[in-house]
């Protein structure tokens, strides 16, 4: 089994390990990969913004103050105003929750899904597994933008639906690797010896296969994350995500931020540096857990 | 090798006919009546019982499903993509002049990326922990985290507030006038090869340094051989196969990325109309474009395919 932590013999239960505490772990974490502690520094950042928006940023993402429109950045307004005299950082701040909230959610909806056809594709083999791959290949024929951009079209421009969108866009990747992944852990004994001690499919699937394509999962997921982020931003600036005037990193660069690109060129900096910064944090510290696991994937 | 060619050319077409599925499905399968969407577009006034029912007509969408699927697959093998909602004109009329214009866009991007990239990648493994390596590494992650239509956005900011340049408005196309259009065309595939370059010299660089560890580099190396003729003659063309599946894989992205930097700079191409059309609900517009970047993007697929069968000897497709 994964890790075992305990042996017991004689009725005697002993530690292989000293039990350690998570800070010696988290500091073992910071100094063995400090572009991974970086990356999660970030993550912390943004992640801590979408929680507290309404604590952290100084005014209201709604707040307009006409009379200082398109101001520059000052010490009344940090990163400088929009033509409505909104202030950008606060806007900024509360847009980090729109990114998480269809990041996140499109890469946990699409990489399940994506798992568990995996993983079944992987096990039944036969007709169900030719199927599945025909049908990923398939959607797999369409670049991924144009395909989620379709479906927004359809479905109609929302932060719900863009994550839709975004989420059956890492379906078929994702059924592949997982299937791959599966057709090596169907080889090992311990799968063999759970269907010949009765165990039912379910079982079979979900208490001993999945556990051991948990790396694998995590290592895609965390892979995707930073490109859904992307995705979310550009659905945005295309008008097909968050509608106005909910704040969106993407949205907030389309439209009236070029129209003063001259004039007020902060509106069209930060919210790309915003976008620019979350994905790079998601991306350092998807590497580094990349590099933490991968011992054990190739020990698989 | 005809042989490989042509079994992949017709594996093509039951997946182009599951991707046209999929394409009608999505559209008529749109929450709402779609003739009512259309005529009620973005809240424009109720529209009359009667002009509903004529627009149902007119789409066909009073048939049964499988034979509006089958006239509209009809029309499509015979170039009929059916006339734009929008302007009323057929679509292949409006498609026939923007598609060029976004494969121009898409091969600079994707010579630009290669050009820059590899030698990059490659002095990035020779000088491996240098100032140099540091900066092209820089270089290439900052490229994997920002947005290409931001890139766009800074490069136009760029543009304008340093060198006081803006490109030239009035698209022209290539043959019209090589130098307006090369002005206009060279900033947007900066923008969008700007991922790929990362992408791919990252790759050459892992790659190179591979390959510069094997024994058969050694043996170049104790023959006496100058190290440049190791790296460009021996070293180089083993590392770059990963890269040209590594290619073949972001051209779907590069695709997508068409669409996004044709909006950012005003360039009249098959994206930016796909994104008038669904802003316009211009229905059969999409459809055709949709269909149309799928059929693209699987005959690149097939060319890479083929690529890296010509360039590997050893890959034997029976």
């Amino acid at each position: 089994m994964a890790r075992e932590d305990t042996i017991q013999a004689g009725g005697i239960v002993t530690r292989l390990r000293p039990k350690q505490p998570i800070h010696s772990k988290l500091i073992r974490f910071i100094t063995k990969k400090p572009l991974g502690a970086i990356g999660g520094f970030l993550i912390g950042l943004i992640v801590f913004s979408a929680i507290f928006a309404e604590v952290v940023a100084p005014y209201g993402p709604y707040e307009q103050h006409l009379v200082d429109s398109l101001a520059p950045p000052s010490s009344k307004y940090i990163l400088g105003a929009d033509n409505f005299g909104r202030d950008l950082l606060s806007r900024i701040i509360h847009g980090s929750r729109i990114s998480l909230y269809v990041g996140i959610g499109s890469v946990v909806l699409g990489s399940i899904s994506g798992a568990v056809m995996g993983l079944m594709a992987g096990y039944f083999g036969g007709k169900f597994d030719s199927l599945m791959l025909r049908a990923m290949d398939i959607m797999m024929a369409f670049p991924s933008l144009v395909l989620a951009l379709a479906i927004v079209a359809t479905l109609g421009p929302s932060a719900t639906n863009a994550m839709l969108a975004i989420a059956v866009t890492l379906i078929p990747r994702e059924v592949r690797v997982i299937r791959a992944a599966a057709l090596g852990i169907k080889q090992n004994e311990y799968i063999m010896a759970s269907i010949a001690l009765g165990a039912s499919t379910a079982r079979t699937l979900f208490r001993h296969m999945l556990p051991n394509a948990m790396a694998v999962w995590i290592v895609m997921a965390t892979a995707e994350l930073g490109n859904a982020i992307l995705v979310e931003s550009s659905l945005s600036f295309l008008g097909l995500g968050t509608p106005p005037p909910t704040p969106s990193w993407g949205g907030m660069l389309a439209g009236d931020s070029r129209r003063y690109l001259e004039t007020a060129p902060w509106l069209s900096i930060y919210p790309g540096l915003a976008i620019t910064g979350a994905v790079f944090g998601f991306n350092l510290f998807g590497d580094a857990l990349r590099d933490v696991l991968d011992p054990r994937l190739r020990g698989r | 090798m005809t042989q490989y060619l042509i079994r992949r050319l017709l594996y093509i077409i039951p997946i182009l006919l599951g991707a046209s599925i999929i394409i009608f499905a999505l559209i008529r399968i749109a929450p709402g009546d779609i003739a009512v969407l259309i005529m009620e577009g973005g809240g424009a006034g109720t529209a009359s019982q009667e002009q509903i029912e004529k627009l149902r007509s007119e789409l066909g969408l009073n048939k049964p499903i499988h034979q509006q699927y089958f006239d509209w697959i009809g029309h499509i093998i015979r170039l009929d993509m059916g006339r734009s909602l929008w302007t009323n004109r057929p679509i292949i009329e409006e498609i026939k002049n923007k598609y060029p214009i976004t494969m121009q866009m898409a091969v600079i991007a994707v010579l630009l990326s290669l050009i820059i990239a590899i030698p990059v990648g490659v002095l990035s493994a020779i000088y491996q922990d240098t100032w140099i390596d540091y900066v092209f590494r820089i270089f290439t992650v900052t490229g994997l985290a920002v947005p290409n239509f931001w890139m766009g956005i800074l490069i136009i900011l760029a543009l304008v507030a340093w060198f006081q340049y803006t490109p030239p408005l009035g698209f022209a196309p290539f043959w019209v006038d090589p130098w307006k259009n090369f002005q206009q065309m060279v900033w947007p595939s900066v923008a969008l090869g700007y991922r790929l370059s990362a992408i791919v010299s990252r790759m050459t660089r892992s790659q190179m340094l591979e390959v510069l560890r094997q024994d058969y580099i050694r043996t170049a190396r104790a023959k006496g051989l100058k190290e440049r003729v190791i790296v460009y003659r021996h070293a180089l063309k083993n590392a770059l196969l990963p890269v040209v599946t590594i290619t073949g894989v972001q051209l779907g992205a590069l695709l997508g990325g068409t669409v996004v930097t044709e909006t950012v700079f005003n360039i009249p191409g098959m994206g930016r109309q796909l994104i008038e059309a669904i802003n316009f609900r211009d229905y059969p517009m999409v459809e055709a474009i949709v269909l149309i970047s799928a059929l693209t993007f699987a005959l690149l697929n097939l060319l890479v395919d083929v690529m890296y069968v010509w360039l590997d000897p050893r890959v034997k497709y029976t």
